[in-house]
């Protein structure tokens, strides 16, 4: 990775990245969901995410959906023993992907410091696809 | 779905102290100055989100008629206040069917905020905070019924941060913490030894020269913390309720 970064760069997690990569981000989304993962529908499609404070409708997979209805914002969706790059993952996952820089995933997951976090943001490439936000602010 | 304020899932399952609780927490105790119980402080937390929760109810119920509430229905061409979004204006453009099962029978409306277009649920027939009015919420007996819960999680987080000491089951801002040096020290174990018995840091604090502007219970924390600190000293007490005596007194 070339792109200059810092503790405010906001990172997301790249899809593009998943589908050139062969892998599925709703594999992942489904082992969250453990034996409560809905099966029927196209996994593709996109059905409403209302949200729990605004109320305004957001357009996910149903997977990812159902991860953010039944899962996030418990106490034990990102945990103190899971690794730093999963529990990462789980935080852009929790925001929709909306861009999250250092900073903003260590108020999260309350982990290391965000130059820590900088360093888990920068190799987490190969591992989730999550990468700088070009021209997001986040 | 995320739970109510007022529901024990909220606290339970998706309560997190977050740096809003921390900065509250802090102000409250620069101005009290005096050392609190986890208890206590978990207690005021519950209650400080609770009363910003009815007043953004009263925002919300304030603005009347025109603001936007999910569990109401609209039609093409109405003006909405959006307060739950920073308090946008909008123009409803269309209304579309739900499509999300799991959130039962529900319409979305497509609304024009500035230049961009926006979708927000409509007619939902659940719980939605924004539907709750402030008369629902009671935060004094609402901190009390659930600062149980947040004690423990609060407490983990009190103790990775800098600002915060605690002794016993009291904590305290540290910056607030009077000085004891070696000289308080050796008074304490004169102190101690002329009594012949136990005292509690209370009654020690009678002959030390600590400034009397400072609350007795901040002095006594910081006097149990140097104590501790300090080889010659053992607490017979409890850790709540220390009773301090000479080593070589046991």
């Amino acid at each position: 990775m070339h792109l200059r970064t810092d503790i405010q760069t906001p990172f997301h997690i790249d899809l593009d990245w998943w589908s050139s990569h062969g892998r599925s981000l709703d594999r992942y989304l489904r082992e969250i969901l453990g034996g409560q993962a809905a099966e029927d529908g196209n996994p593709a499609a996109l059905v409403d995410y209302i949200d729990p404070q605004t109320a305004e409708v957001f357009q996910l997979t149903a997977m990812w959906t159902q991860v953010l209805t039944q899962r996030a914002h418990r106490a034990d969706f990102i945990t103190s023993t899971m690794p730093m790059t999963n529990a990462v993952l789980r935080a852009l996952i929790e925001n929709r992907n909306r861009p999250m820089s250092a900073v903003q995933i260590h108020r999260r997951i309350n982990r290391g410091s965000p130059q820590a976090l900088l360093r888990v943001l920068q190799s987490a490439h190969q591992q989730y696809g999550i990468a700088p936000a070009r021209g997001d602010k986040g | 779905m995320q739970a109510r304020i007022d529901a024990p899932e909220y606290w339970i399952e998706t309560y997190q102290p977050n740096d809003a609780d921390l900065e509250m927490l802090y102000e409250h105790m620069i101005e009290s100055g005096r050392p609190e119980t986890l208890e206590s402080l978990a207690a005021r937390v519950i209650e400080h989100r609770v009363q910003r929760e009815v007043a953004n109810r009263r925002a919300r119920a304030s603005a009347r008629g025109k603001v936007y509430q999910p569990a109401d229905r609209y039609e093409a061409g109405q003006m909405l206040l959006f307060t739950a979004s920073d308090g946008v204006e909008g123009t409803v453009l269309g209304v579309r069917p739900g499509n999300n099962p799991s959130y039962g029978r529900y319409e979305v409306i497509r609304v024009r905020i500035g230049d961009v277009e926006r979708e927000f649920a409509a007619g939902i027939t659940w719980e939605h905070p924004l539907s709750l009015t402030e008369t629902d919420l009671d935060p004094k007996a609402l901190s009390q019924r659930y600062a149980p819960i947040v004690t423990p999680p609060l407490g983990t987080r009190l103790t990775e941060e800098r600002d915060w000491v605690t002794y016993g089951d009291r904590w305290i801002l540290r910056a607030l913490l009077p000085e004891l040096n070696q000289g308080h020290r050796n008074l304490a174990e004169a102190v101690i030894m002329l009594a012949g018995e136990p005292l509690p840091a209370s009654l020690i604090l009678n002959d030390l020269d600590l400034d009397p502007n400072v609350p007795t219970e901040t002095r006594a924390v910081a006097l149990e913390m140097a104590l501790a600190r300090d080889e010659r000293f053992r607490n017979v007490g409890a850790l709540e309720a220390p009773l301090w005596t000479l080593r070589q007194q046991l």
